[in-house]
């Protein structure tokens, strides 16, 4: 026995004791009612730990899963809010669109650039998902580009943070609208330029897409105003604080309108004409 | 072989001392006196720890059952005790002192020492009884009247069986 190692020695002794210990309890809780009572709550209570801990292991391990789940039910929301928005902005219209005029679809971003003037990224549906160039790409902050290429699994996005991007933005107070552009400084600002000076805008009002574009549907809340400056005595230029954060950005909605075919078809015929 | 013969009368001695200490020796709700400790004490330490745990579960037991008690309960804390036995000789003494004592009295590691190293493994004998018997039914206050009283009451009665046993065999 003394010519054991050390380490053997301890780990017989380590059984030893908890097996008669355990034997032990038994023989109390089976010997006296308040004991086995009490024991019993004992193992109960951590027997509920360990079960609570490896259910929040699981959970841990399955929030991809549930992530894609709540993306997925994010998009079907999106879709029903859109049918209701059309159903009330049209209710003495025979017709309405049966799923709105604008469908989603969710996307991860694979690839993005934050710190140049040109930014742009890549997301992982393309044209066998559906995806064409021209859609918007959206998030339930605002506006994050429109999709400039498409491959048959990926898609090219210029970012709104992009110096030579412009997207139409109302004042939601006021219906007022004009072009917000990023400035190429700080990813969190963007200005709202040609809003004129009788406009009431306030710091603190909220911008949203106007809708006035075949790409973004109206009312996406982009950001607040934060800044009020007057421009050559005609026009107002505002500040916006922007609502996306483009730093913790990870999953988008490609959003397509479905007329647009029809709409650019239109425009064509229209240009052709003059 | 007769010292093997001494060693056993010795431990069943105590065991019959503890069995009469149980039955007879009611001295209130906050005492219980006990000499099993001692016998675990008492055990030679060249003994290996998993054997002196068997031995300990067996008196415990063996006290349980005949003195009509909560079964295992001086079982559990018997082998607690001599589980930390040999760790707590070697913290309390020197090395010398570990080789020479076969049996740890008190002639042969000194006297405060011994107090002390006696009265550690009471508290830890009567921490794991006490607490298997309360089971948190107690107060903390009432819990720790009992731990200490029962700890005192059996410092005296584990130094007096030490001193008239191992002092007449001398």
């Amino acid at each position: 026995m003394t010519g054991r190692p050390a380490l053997v020695r301890i780990a017989i002794n380590i059984v030893v004791f908890i097996a008669l210990e355990v034997l032990c309890l038994v023989m109390i809780a089976n010997n006296s009612v308040v004991q086995r009572y009490k024991i019993l709550g004992a193992i109960r209570e951590a027997q509920s730990a360990l079960w609570h801990r490896t259910s929040e292991i699981g959970s841990y391990f399955s929030l991809k899963k549930d992530n894609r789940l709540l993306v997925q039910e994010n998009v079907d929301l999106q879709r029903q809010l859109n049918m209701y928005k059309a159903m009330s902005a049209k209710p003495d219209t025979a017709f309405v669109h049966p799923a709105g005029l604008y469908s989603y679809m969710a996307a991860d971003i694979v690839k993005s650039t934050r710190g140049k003037q040109h930014n742009y990224m890549l997301i992982d549906k393309g044209t066998r998902a559906g995806v064409s160039e021209g859609m918007g790409v959206v998030t339930a902050n605002g506006i994050v580009g429109i999709i400039d290429a498409v491959s048959d699994n990926y898609s090219y996005v210029i970012s709104f943070l992009n110096t030579e991007q412009s997207v139409s933005a109302r004042l939601t107070k006021s219906d007022h609208f004009g072009l917000l552009r990023w400035e190429g400084v700080n990813p969190h600002k963007a200005t709202l330029t040609e809003i004129s000076l009788n406009c009431g805008a306030a710091v603190g009002d909220t911008v949203a897409t106007s809708g006035h574009s075949s790409i973004f549907p109206a009312d996406i809340p982009i950001g607040v105003i934060s800044k009020i400056k007057p421009v050559s005595g005609l026009y107002l230029s505002l500040e916006i604080d922007l609502f996306q954060d483009f730093n913790s950005l990870r999953h988008v909605y490609i959003v397509a309108n479905k007329d647009r075919k029809e709409i650019d078809e239109l425009e064509l015929e229209e240009g052709e004409g003059r | 072989m007769k010292d093997n013969w001494g060693r056993f009368m010795f431990f069943a001695t105590l065991l019959i001392i503890q069995i009469v200490l149980s039955k007879y020796a009611n001295v209130g709700p906050y005492i219980y006196l006990c000499c099993l400790p001692l016998i675990v004490i008492y055990l030679p330490l060249y003994q290996e720890t998993f054997l002196s745990m068997l031995i300990a579960f067996g008196c415990g037991l063996a006290v349980d059952v005949l003195c009509d008690g909560i079964v295992g309960l001086n079982a559990a804390a018997s082998v607690a005790l001599a589980a930390v036995r040999k760790p707590l000789f070697a913290a309390f003494f020197t090395r010398d002192n570990l080789e020479r004592a076969v049996i740890p009295t008190i002639h042969e590691t000194g006297v405060m020492r011994h107090i002390n190293y006696i009265f550690i493994s009471l508290l830890i004998y009567f921490i794991v009884y006490i607490c298997l018997d309360s089971v948190g039914m107690e107060s903390l206050q009432t819990t720790l009247l009992r731990l200490v009283l029962s700890c005192a009451a059996n410092l005296v009665l584990v130094l007096a069986i030490d001193y008239f046993m191992f002092n007449s065999r001398r």
